[in-house]
Order: structure tokens, then C-alpha cells, then sequence
């Protein structure tokens, strides 16, 4: 019993100890973060601006066994919105595939939610740290052997829901940045070709 | 006294060691589009009409062409992921605006002005109608890769009549006891009326002796007959400490206190070295009593002697 009451004190003089120990650390953070007010403007005065690239390459040299590249895009938004933003994407018409005459790189059976490796001869998107792709980090791959580690959603079509890509309840000010990384995997039954595409990135308050 | 004040100082040590430092890059962007203002509310009546404007901007470093188009604005989920795809059977809001402006192109630092002229029909319901105004690039597709248009969104929510219902209430409130950086709090609104409300909140988060260390103030629409979730997360929480977690809700005229909750906040790296600490007091308490106990005998020992 005394033994018990002894390491219940040690224990409350640990808490006590970390407590006024970390203390300190607390208030520095706080003071490098200012008071954590975001610039804020009212309804109906808020602008959103977004911001990225117009075209992404991804190259891909096939092999019988399949290869896989990774490349990515930059995504910049930027609004006082106390409201927060979301940023989504999908293709810009009926089909996610990439095109190459009648040949195509279908989209990953991934989702936001449930992302999946990359077939032979898909495509996809991932954002590190967002839904359920996991933290990364994801990095440039350049024709890495089939099949590669990362997880991939497919991009939606303009008629399917929207991908989410970034949903924010604060503020973009100042701009925020999202790196969006594509993977593309194909092997040797695919026509060699330039393969097009076109995505549609939406950028509305909350 | 001298083995609690070195265990201290071994704390002082892990605990510095837990802070980190964040950096972040700037990023060029060849295309950037701004539309103002993002969002605008209407009340109008069956029958009538009204006009509006919002600007396109190019901010960034190449001449774009747009184009400017309505859709229906809905949202899925309760994290409230937007949708502008037409409901089947439903009425499609994005039918009664009309802009001046369809199609442009803008210059680096120029801007464009779109006026919209938003007509009600007169055989609508009273209630809430929703719908965007998108301006988006539209970059003739590349001859290899992924073309990347961006598109912005004027958010447009539209009472039509007065015969509407206003209710809604706060029907969850979390913020764990423990968790790993950043700190986290959702709560959750739930409309039960029949036309779109507004809720503001300050959310707060202070040390155990009351001084805020973080707080942010924030509005959130909430869609009839659905429930919001809204997170609260303090990015640049500390990996280490005890807070208190507060939060007010006000909509509908009402403030809705959200009652206050104790966060401990602590990082994996924290969770080891506080173990090791713990392990290490432990150890040296023992150690402390077995010398203690020692030195105790000797010296009844040697007064028996």
C-alpha cells in the first residue's frame, strides 16, 4: 500500500514537473505563431485566386514488365474567406481516361478515400497528407519498375463527384501551396504516343 | 534533493529538444485566376430580377482566355464536398442567370468585368436556391500531357419568397483528451429548416492558466436539412502541452457556448521521451530508496556499535 501511495507522488510530481517544464516551450510556439488571427473579410467581399501550371508531362518509357513515372504540379490558392476553401478536381468532360487516338491510359481505381497502387496502364492523382494517400513523401520517379508503392485516385470525370484535393476551414492568406503529384504506369501493349488529357481544378469557399 | 533537481534539468533538456522549426517555399505559378467576390447572398421574389457583377483578374505571369458558365451548386457529405453537376428531377437555379461576358482572354494584371442578370421564374417554391458563376482558363490542350485549366467559383445563395423555416442546432462537439499534433476539435451544425444559415464561430484554445494561445474566427453556411461538419485544427500546435479547448457557435440570432474541453497534446517523439522520463524517475527513486535505506542501516549499525 505504501509502495502504491509512493508511485501515485512520483507520478503527480512527474505531471507537475512536465507541466512547469513545458510551459515555456508553449509560449514560445505561440509567440512564432503571432495570436492565431487570420486576416478575415466579410461575406460577398472575399476574392479566391488559384494558381498552377497549364501543362504537366509525365514521361513514361514502357518496358514488357511495366514502368511507372511520377511527376508533379503545384496548386496556389489564396483567399482572406474566413470561411475556408476547397479545391477539387475532375477531368473536364465525360472520360478520365488519357488519350492517344482510340489507345488509352484508363484512370486508377483508386478514390480519394480509398486510394490504390497504379495498374499497368493507368493514371492517377495524389496530394501527400490529404484524405487517405498517407503522408509521403511522394517524390519525382522517372520509368521506377512496375509496380511502384505509391497509392493513387483515379481522377473523376466532369460527370462524376469531385475529387477533393484540398478542404481547408481557415483561410488561404497567405497563399497556400498543394503539391498534386500524377503517376502514369504502362508497359508494352500500349501504343507508344503522346497521351492527352485535360483536368479541371475548382477553387469555391466554404 | 540534488537527484530531483538533476531529473529536472535531464526534463528542461528532452522538452527544448521537442520543438521544431517549419519553413515553407514559394512556388512560381505560369497561370493565376482571381474572381471577386467569392460568394453573395440574394432575397428575391418570385418573378423578379436582379443584376450583379464580379471581377476576373490575371495575376499571373501569360495572357489566358476563359470562359464564363453557371452550374448548380450543391454539396456532399457532411464535410461538404462541393457538386455542380444538375440533381435529377430538381430545379436547376444555374437556369436563371445570364452574364454579359461568356467568353474573354485577359493580359498579365488585367481584369474583366462580368455583369449577371439573375431572372426567378414565377412558378418556384419559397426557399433556398444555390448555384455558382465559374470563370475558368481555357488553355487550348496540349499536344502531350495533361492540360490543366483552373477554374474559380462566385458562390450565389438565393432566398426566393419569405415563407421559409430558420432552425438548426449544434449536434456534436469533440475535441479528444489525448492527441498527436496539430490539435483537432470538430463540431457539427445541423439545419433543420428549409433555406441555407449562417453560423460564426471563435474557436479557442488556451494553456491551463487561461492565456490564448491560438484562436480563430470563422463563418461556415450550412445547406437546409443537412448537417456540417466544421474542424477546427490549430496547424502550428506545439508537440507538447496541456490546453483548454472552448468554442462558441452563433447562428439564428443565438450563441450557443460549446462547453470547454481539456486537450493534452503530445507528439510520438513526446510520448517516447516522457516514457524514458517516467522510466528514468522511477528508476532513480528506486535507486534513491535502496541508497537511502542503505545509508539508514549503516548508520543504525553503527550506532549500535
Amino acid at each position: 500500500m505504501k509502495k502504491l501511495i509512493r508511485l501515485r507522488g512520483l507520478f503527480l510530481v512527474f505531471i507537475f514537473a512536465i507541466a512547469i517544464v513545458t510551459l515555456p516551450a508553449v509560449n514560445v510556439s505561440a509567440l512564432k505563431y503571432g495570436v492565431g488571427k487570420y486576416g478575415t473579410c466579410t461575406y460577398n467581399t472575399c476574392g479566391i485566386t488559384l494558381s498552377s501550371i497549364n501543362n504537366l508531362s509525365v514521361d513514361v518509357a514502357p518496358i514488357s514488365n511495366g514502368s511507372c513515372s511520377i511527376n508533379k504540379d503545384v496548386i496556389s490558392v489564396t483567399t482572406g474567406s474566413s470561411t475556408g476553401y476547397t479545391v477539387t478536381l475532375t477531368t473536364n468532360s465525360g472520360s478520365n481516361s488519357l488519350s492517344n487516338g482510340s489507345s488509352n491510359i484508363t484512370a486508377g481505381s483508386g478514390t480519394f478515400s480509398l486510394p490504390q497502387t497504379l495498374g499497368v496502364n493507368q493514371w492517377g492523382y495524389r496530394v501527400d497528407g490529404s484524405g487517405s494517400f498517407g503522408s509521403g513523401p511522394t517524390t519525382v520517379k522517372t520509368n521506377s519498375n512496375f509496380p511502384i508503392t505509391d497509392i493513387f485516385s483515379g481522377v473523376p470525370a466532369s460527370t462524376g463527384t469531385p475529387s477533393t484535393v484540398v478542404n481547408s476551414s481557415l483561410p488561404a492568406n497567405p497563399t497556400v501551396n498543394t503539391n498534386v503529384w500524377y503517376g502514369v504506369c504502362a508497359d508494352t501493349n500500349l501504343s507508344s504516343g503522346q497521351y492527352t488529357g485535360t483536368v479541371v481544378y475548382t477553387a469555391v469557399i466554404n | 534533493m540534488k537527484l530531483w533537481t538533476k531529473i529536472l534539468l535531464f526534463m528542461v533538456v528532452l522538452t527544448s529538444s521537442l520543438m521544431v522549426i517549419g519553413t515553407s517555399k514559394a512556388f512560381a505559378a505560369n497561370q493565376t485566376i482571381t474572381l471577386s467576390p467569392s460568394s453573395a447572398e440574394l432575397k428575391l421574389n418570385q418573378g423578379s430580377v436582379t443584376s450583379g457583377s464580379f471581377q476576373v483578374l490575371n495575376q499571373g505571369t501569360g495572357k489566358f482566355n476563359f470562359k464564363v458558365y453557371p452550374a448548380p451548386y450543391s454539396i456532399k457529405g457532411e464535410d461538404y464536398t462541393p457538386d455542380f453537376e444538375p440533381i435529377a428531377g430538381a430545379i436547376n437555379p444555374a437556369d436563371w442567370i445570364k452574364f454579359s461576358v461568356t467568353n474573354s482572354s485577359i493580359n498579365t494584371g488585367g481584369s474583366v468585368t462580368v455583369n449577371y442578370k439573375i431572372t426567378v421564374p414565377k412558378n418556384v417554391q419559397d426557399g433556398g436556391y444555390y448555384l455558382a458563376a465559374f470563370a475558368e482558363t481555357d488553355n487550348p490542350k496540349a499536344s502531350v500531357g495533361v492540360t490543366i485549366n483552373e477554374r474559380v467559383g462566385l458562390l450565389l445563395f438565393v432566398q426566393v419568397g419569405n415563407n421559409v423555416v430558420n432552425a438548426g442546432s449544434v449536434v456534436d462537439w469533440k475535441s479528444g483528451f489525448f492527441q498527436k499534433p496539430p490539435l483537432i476539435s470538430v463540431a457539427k451544425v445541423e439545419n433543420t429548416g428549409s433555406i441555407y444559415l449562417k453560423a460564426t464561430y471563435r474557436y479557442k484554445v488556451s494553456d491551463i492558466f487561461g492565456n490564448v494561445k491560438f484562436s480563430v474566427d470563422g463563418q461556415k453556411y450550412i445547406f437546409p436539412q443537412t448537417r456540417r461538419s466544421i474542424t477546427f485544427p490549430w496547424k502550428n500546435s506545439p508537440s507538447f502541452g496541456l490546453f483548454k479547448v472552448s468554442a462558441n457557435v452563433n447562428f439564428l440570432g443565438s450563441d450557443h457556448k460549446l462547453p470547454t474541453k481539456y486537450v493534452l497534446v503530445m507528439s510520438s517523439a513526446a510520448r517516447i521521451y516522457s516514457i524514458i522520463a517516467l522510466v528514468a524517475i522511477v528508476v532513480a527513486s528506486i535507486i534513491f530508496g535502496f541508497v537511502k535505506k542503505k545509508s539508514r542501516k549503516k548508520h543504525k549499525f553503527s550506532r549500535r556499535r
